[in-house]
């Protein structure tokens, strides 16, 4: 809760996310930046509510950055000024900003920079599984894991500190199930501080990665790790805890919290199974290559306990010369989150004892249970722009539909089957491009108004330069909607400061676009005559389809008073129009169609496209 | 009295509360000076999917309840609770809302949900919680009056109904503070 994110002292219940924010404050943040994304989202918005409520007392900027790399620039900005900046973001969000973070490595950080990268095994909503902690290998970073809520307010202060002690910056890793789950913080102070603007330093020697200045900084940079990893290995976050047995347990950031339920387990139920030692690790890379040879001495194998991949089994192995378990020889899943039983029977496998419930059966037995229960599957919402949208461009004769990631990827679903493709953020205008050369066929591409200013600017000019066919149907419902509601450009809005709308029109008409439409998503026969004419067109249309996300939309005039809902009259004659080609949550078919007026937003899209015009808004009755 | 651990599931459908309730308990845990961890579904299940949140206390780290180890499952819809059988076990308790929240898909006899869920639990409380939470409130209370029924359950935990009240005081603006102490004491009330 907000309060409690700002609240003086004591201890206070906060949701991971918000404990990672509370970690900035503590540490005198002077920037955030961010671009949203599940589940790193909330970092952003708790700091972005916080703004206001702290000025005066603790003063900082917050900003929603266009991408993620914007996002990671800006924070650097703030870092050669000498300032702390933290961006944050989901983790597919990094490759964006790579390019930043692979030569600001070589830079380094002058005022704290922490770049707080959102992992998200088993992929509850993300496109893949990647394990960013290879970005800090790669790039030559520091990479940190908080093993609970407490820590991630912890280690997000300390984060600062580390990152001004070695100038680098820092890569913190959060996942999913730390990032979205609440736990007790013990608060700290948060420092009265005020921004004064300071004199611009110049060091081109660092500043500017020419090759014969990154030359000089690679080495530079690899004598820093080095001090890093002497540092890692005294850390206060890495600890050794005792026990029995030749095996030895590494157990990283949260699944240091499976390990120590799973091993509670195993001790209960078998009378031999002795507490083995566990060495619990935050620091992700450089490996404390000290404190793990230390761990080890004495062990005769060693088991790694991480989620996704084999980062810290492979450089383990890699270290020692006594046998390392862990996923490459499937003690362990290679893939999705852990849990208590996974590690529970990871761990007895290398045991070679029993677990404490025999999981399978349950899991099998679950099945069978659920087996009934009728699934709910993510739906678009009623009133959704989106939805009049994508009825109108099948109406209008679209045949191959590249789309985007945002609530309308939900578009490919029955009966609107209009997303033929997503890759990632942006990517329907890139694809388009290369479609439009060979496919033959009416392209119709679908971006959302958030992700055309985060990465469809670039490929739609592509479009432009290179003369190609096809139509780009901006969704705009003035929002950030998949990741819940953050502004954007478009908006006009900013939590914390002063903002300026930027009009996708005049940005699509500057860049050459000669075929311009802004429709009213909810009026669906004009949106279809336009998605025609920009069909038929020749080159590269845009087809602005605007209105307000409903959720919005609706909270604003439930405010101001009542919402007239709409009802089937007896004049229907089950045509299934509604139902069948456009759908909405709120119609129901059961012998007769029917709308759910507690669900009903009275958007008046089924009611314009319904054939026997018999549905009509209630008030009329009255 | 000292508990090593409860676990409580909380079922629904999104809209419903889950995570407020979440909150509600998190706090009464904290009254009574026990560690709490809770874990909440976001993103692609908010709206109109299925949504669990976890709520651990206790001698705890985990953030998710281990398989067959639920002591407490609170259903706000009655299809919900069988989704997290997994949980389940002869010594869980279930406290399941009647009042069922259709999709298009279909739905199953109420009887054969029973029927199943008697299967895997110890214990079952059917109460129509919509309807106490209409009467005494408003029909979106009804995630409260369910955290009253637990809050009696609980008391063989040492819990009292003020810990909840307090919790509830915490969460809930001025405005919707007397309504929502009203539902929570409905709920206390109709497991008495
Ligand atoms: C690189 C990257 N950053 C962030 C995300 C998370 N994300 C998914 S969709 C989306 C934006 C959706 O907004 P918009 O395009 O306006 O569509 P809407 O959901 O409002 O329909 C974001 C930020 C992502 N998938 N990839």
């Amino acid at each position: 809760m907000l309060s409690d994110l700002i609240k003086e002292e004591g201890e206070v219940f906060l949701l991971g996310n918000e404990a990672i924010a509370r970690g900035a404050l503590e540490a005198g943040l002077d920037l955030i930046s961010a671009y949203p994304g599940t589940p790193s989202s909330e970092i952003a918005d708790s700091l972005a509510k916080a703004c206001p409520l702290l000025r005066g007392k603790m003063d900082y900027y917050m900003e929603y950055s266009t991408n993620e790399k914007v996002a990671f620039e800006t924070a650097i900005g703030a870092s050669l000024a000498g300032k702390r900046a933290m961006c944050t973001m989901k983790h597919v969000g990094v490759n964006v900003a790579a390019d930043s973070l692979f030569s600001f490595a070589y830079v380094g950080a002058r005022g704290g920079f922490v770049v707080v990268s959102a992992d998200d095994p088993s992929m509850h909503s993300s496109q893949n599984e990647q394990d960013n902690r290879w970005y800090g290998k790669a790039a030559n970073l520091p990479v940190l894991e908080p093993s609970s809520v407490n820590e991630a307010k912890e280690l997000s202060k300390l984060s600062f500190e580390i990152s001004e002690k070695f100038g680098l910056p820092v890569i913190f890793r959060t996942y999913t199930r730390l990032s979205h789950s609440s736990g007790i913080v013990k608060l700290g102070k948060i420092p009265e501080k005020r921004i004064e603007k300071v004199k611009w330093e110049r060091k081109p020697e660092t500043d500017v990665v020419l090759p014969a200045h990154a030359r000089k900084l690679k080495p530079e940079l690899q004598k820093k790790l080095e001090r890093i990893k002497n540092y890692f290995s005294e850390f206060s976050f890495n600890w050794i805890e005792e026990g029995d047995g030749d095996t030895g347990v590494i157990a990283c950031g949260l699944s240091y919290a499976y390990v120590k339920e799973a091993i509670s387990n195993l001790v209960s139920c078998n009378s031999d199974f002795d507490k083995p030692p566990v060495l619990k690790l935050s620091s992700m890379y450089p490996i404390p290559e000290q404190l793990i040879t230390k761990f080890v001495s004495g062990l005769e194998r060693v088991v790694v306990v991480e989620e996704v991949d084999p980062f810290i089994e492979l450089h383990t192995r890699a270290l020692l010369d006594i046998p390392v378990l862990g996923k490459m020889d499937g003690y362990l899943p290679m893939n999705y989150e852990f849990s208590i039983p996974v590690v529970e029977e990871g761990l007895a496998r290398v045991f070679k004892t029993e677990t404490s419930k025999d999981y399978n059966l349950i899991r099998r037995r679950a099945e069978e249970i659920a087996s009934i229960a009728p699934p709910r599957p993510p739906v678009l919402c009623p009133g959704c722009p989106h939805t009049a949208t994508f009825f109108a461009i099948r109406k209008a004769g679209g045949e191959v539909f590249p789309s985007d990631i945002g609530c309308y990827t939900l578009g490919i679903n029955k009966p609107l089957e209009a997303v033929d493709t997503t890759i990632c953020m942006g990517a329907s205008a890139g694809v388009s491009n290369g479609l439009s050369y060979f496919i033959d066929g009416k392209i119709v591409a679908t971006i959302g108004d958030s992700t055309f200013f985060h990465s469809g600017m670039a490929p739609l000019t592509n479009a432009v330069y290179n003369n190609l066919n096809y139509t780009l149907v901006i969704m705009d419902n003035s929002t950030t909607g998949m990741t819940g509601h953050q502004p954007h450009p478009g908006t006009g809005k900013n939590p914390c400061g002063n903002a300026r709308k930027v009009n996708i029109e005049d940005v699509v008409r500057g860049m050459g676009v000669e075929f311009v439409e802004v429709v009213n998503s909810y009026n669906v026969r004009k949106l279809i005559d336009v998605l025609k004419k920009a069909i038929e067109y020749e080159g590269v249309s845009v087809v602005i389809s605007r209105h307000p996300c409903a959720i919005l939309w609706t909270r604003e005039r439930r405010k101001k008073g009542r919402i007239t809902t709409f009802y089937v009259t007896e004049e229907c004659n089950v045509c299934m129009e509604c139902i069948n080609s456009f759908t909405c949550p709120a119609i129901t078919f059961n012998e007769r169609v029917e709308i759910d007026s507690q669900l009903c937003v009275g958007c008046a899209v089924c009611s314009s496209i319904c054939p026997q015009k018999a549905i009509k808004p209630l008030k009329v009755i009255k | 009295m000292t508990v090593k651990e409860i676990n409580i599931l909380i079922a629904g459908v999104g809209g419903q509360g889950a995570i407020t309730t979440s909150s509600i308990l998190a706090r009464a845990a904290m009254e009574r000076g026990m560690n709490v961890i809770t874990a909440e579904t976001h993103g692609m299940a908010q709206r109109g999917g299925s949504v669990e949140v976890h709520v651990r206390m206790g001698d705890v780290y985990a953030p998710l309840i281990p398989l067959g180890s639920a002591t407490f499952v609170v259903s706000l819809e009655a299809v919900e609770a069988l989704r997290y059988a997994a949980y389940m076990t002869e010594k869980t308790a279930i406290i399941l809302n009647s009042k069922t929240i259709r999709p298009r898909a279909g739905y199953p006899d109420f009887e054969e949900i029973l029927k199943r869920l008697e299967g895997v639990a110890g214990e079952i409380t059917v109460v129509n919680a919509t309807t106490i939470a209409e009467k005494v409130a408003v029909p979106q209370a009804t995630n409260v009056v369910m955290t009253g029924m637990l809050a009696k359950k609980m008391e063989r935990f040492g819990f009292e109904l003020q810990n909840f009240e307090d919790a509830l005081r915490e969460i809930f603006p001025d405005k919707l503070r007397d309504i929502n102490l009203r539902a929570l004491k409905a709920g206390y009330g109709a497991m008495e």
